[in-house]
């Protein structure tokens, strides 16, 4: 245990902690943009795949795990960031310029914003803070109607595109992070970079064009006729006719 | 050609320093960044001023002293270069060029464009060596060595320990430095015996001297005059958490015990 609490304490034991609970919330993510994207198959799919989750025994463990990690994530994301500002007090005349400075730290602050969005986010569709009548809403069979939830939530433009500019965020921190993982876990070769390089894009594009579609697909109304038997005020403007 | 070189002058550690401009001309393509500076000071020391402040020693590339930031760029713009090997040619004619010392508090400026690099010869004193008994040369070949090994760890042992990767991290991180040297003996068979106790050692070395941490944003490589290849710091932290995992334990109280036995 002393063991470990020392490499805690070393620059490289600090960045393999923020490697290892990234790969968690990255396979998080994964599964939840996998989850998520049940939605197309129906309201009831995405119904059962959210009612699975939530009678899960697993689930207060998970969401607490979940909580932790990103809690260290934060944490030590925060104080590496600090500590690398602080080793160069002074920085080039012929510095870079502002947007080359705000690239740099881009880590921070894509990962910031991904912080508050990840409370906005809990308090807004799990815990149904602001709800109306809709959110409690419960299919023919009895599962929690999420996808009346979402349908309802997304026709806000201002709700579907915060959601968007977050998922681009995502984006961009895993776009330097998968490939950085390997780095930092010690996994990496020069004849790999390519592969790594792809698997990033790869998983990149994946979760970013997977969560973005589900609000863009209902601002643009594509998702429309599933719901059309739904007879929710809410769901019966011009749009959803 | 011409030039304007916008030259960092700092009268000592603790003054504060500011760029100055110095105008010269009849500089030939193919003199050397070192020389023009050299041409400078000549009219600065007829001028009876006080000449720049610069490091230098083989001029040939390979002792790693010579280290300037060229407008922004650790050893200028040519990739794999020393600044003693940095010709005129690389700049156009009338160009303003801002030199510049290497930025890290660890490295901090003792006059106009030298830095103190001592912190990188303290991460070497902790452990970036064998110890081996003098005496008569061995035999050669008489530890077996692979081409593929040895040339892996040639590549590693090429860094001249310049400071341009620290120089040119966003973060001020030494880690292709430490990453070079840890390297460069892990991988050979001289290099076993103290092979834990040189990254933990090396590493706290570094984390002490206040450099900043790798963000993997991969700039050190580019800057390198040695193109020592981003894939030692991967093999860095293998090294380190392998040690740290299974080596002997942390802090500088455990490898007094190491060294006594
Ligand atoms: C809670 C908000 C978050 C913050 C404040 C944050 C912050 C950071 C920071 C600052 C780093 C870079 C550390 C460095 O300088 O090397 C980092 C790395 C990383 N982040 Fe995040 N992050 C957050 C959320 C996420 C999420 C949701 C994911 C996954 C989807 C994620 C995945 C990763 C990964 C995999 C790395 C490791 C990259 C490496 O090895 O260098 N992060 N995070
Ligand atoms: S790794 Fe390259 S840039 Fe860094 S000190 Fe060695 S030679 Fe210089
Ligand atoms: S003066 Fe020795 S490397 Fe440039």
């Amino acid at each position: 245990m002393n063991r470990l609490l020392n490499l805690l304490n070393t620059s490289i034991g600090r960045k393999l902690v923020v490697a290892i609970s990234g790969i968690f919330l990255l396979l998080f993510v994964i599964g939840h943009a996998l989850g998520n994207l049940t939605i197309y198959i129906g309201p009831s799919a995405l119904n059962s795949y959210a009612h699975w989750l939530q009678q899960s025994p697993m689930l207060w463990l998970v969401r607490l795990g979940m909580l932790a990690i990103v809690t260290l994530h934060l944490w030590l994301g925060i104080k590496v960031s600090l500590e690398n500002r602080s080793a160069r007090r002074i920085a080039y005349q012929a510095g870079s310029s502002l947007w080359q400075r705000l690239f740099e730290q881009r880590m921070l602050i894509s990962g910031l914003i991904i912080f508050i969005f990840i409370v906005a986010h809990v308090a807004h569709l799990t815990l149904g803070a602001a709800a109306d009548a809709t959110f409690y809403r419960v299919d023919e069979r009895g599962f929690v109607d999420v996808y009346a939830r979402l349908v309802t939530a997304f026709q806000t433009p201002t709700i579907a595109w915060s959601y968007i500019t977050a998922m681009l965020l995502v984006g961009i921190h895993l776009k330097h992070s998968v490939r950085a993982l390997f780095q930092t876990m010690g996994f990496f070769h020069d004849n790999y970079f390519s592969l790594f390089e792809g698997l990033s894009w790869l998983i990149v594009l994946f979760v970013v064009i997977g969560l973005c579609s589900i609000p863009l697909a209902i601002q643009f109304g594509w998702l429309n006729h599933a719901v059309a038997g739904l007879s929710i005020p809410s769901l019966t403007g011009p749009r959803f006719a | 050609m011409k030039f304007i070189l916008s030259v960092w002058r700092q009268p000592s550690a603790t003054a504060t320093g500011r760029l100055v401009d110095y105008p010269i001309d009849g500089i030939g393509a193919d003199d050397s960044f070192l020389e023009v500076i050299d041409a400078i000071n000549e009219n600065l020391m007829a001028q009876q001023q006080e000449p720049i402040a610069y490091e230098m020693d083989c001029r040939e590339g390979i002792c790693g002293s010579c280290s300037l930031m060229i407008n922004g760029s650790a050893h200028g713009p040519q990739r794999a270069t020393t600044t003693c090997q940095l010709y005129m040619r690389e700049f156009s004619d009338g160009e303003t060029i801002t030199v510049e010392p290497w930025r890290a508090d660890a490295l901090p400026v003792i006059k106009d464009l030298i830095v103190d690099r001592s912190a990188m010869d303290r991460i070497m004193q902790s452990a970036g060596y064998i110890s081996v008994h003098t005496g008569e040369a061995p035999d050669a070949n008489e530890i077996l060595v692979s081409k593929h090994r040895a040339d892996r760890a040639f590549e590693a042992a090429s860094c001249i320990g310049c400071g341009a990767c620290i120089a040119a991290c966003p973060n001020a991180s030494a880690m292709l430095f430490v990453a070079a040297k840890v390297v460069q003996l892990a991988l050979l068979p001289q290099g076993q015996p103290e092979r834990c106790h040189r990254v933990i050692s090396m590493v706290e070395a570094m984390d002490r001297e206040g450099f900043g941490n790798c963000s993997n944003h991969y700039e050190c490589a580019e800057a390198c005059p040695k193109s020592i290849p981003l894939s030692v710091i991967a093999h860095l932290n293998r090294e380190f958490l392998q040690a740290g995992l299974f080596g002997r334990e942390f802090s500088a109280a455990a490898h007094r015990v190491v060294h006594e036995e």
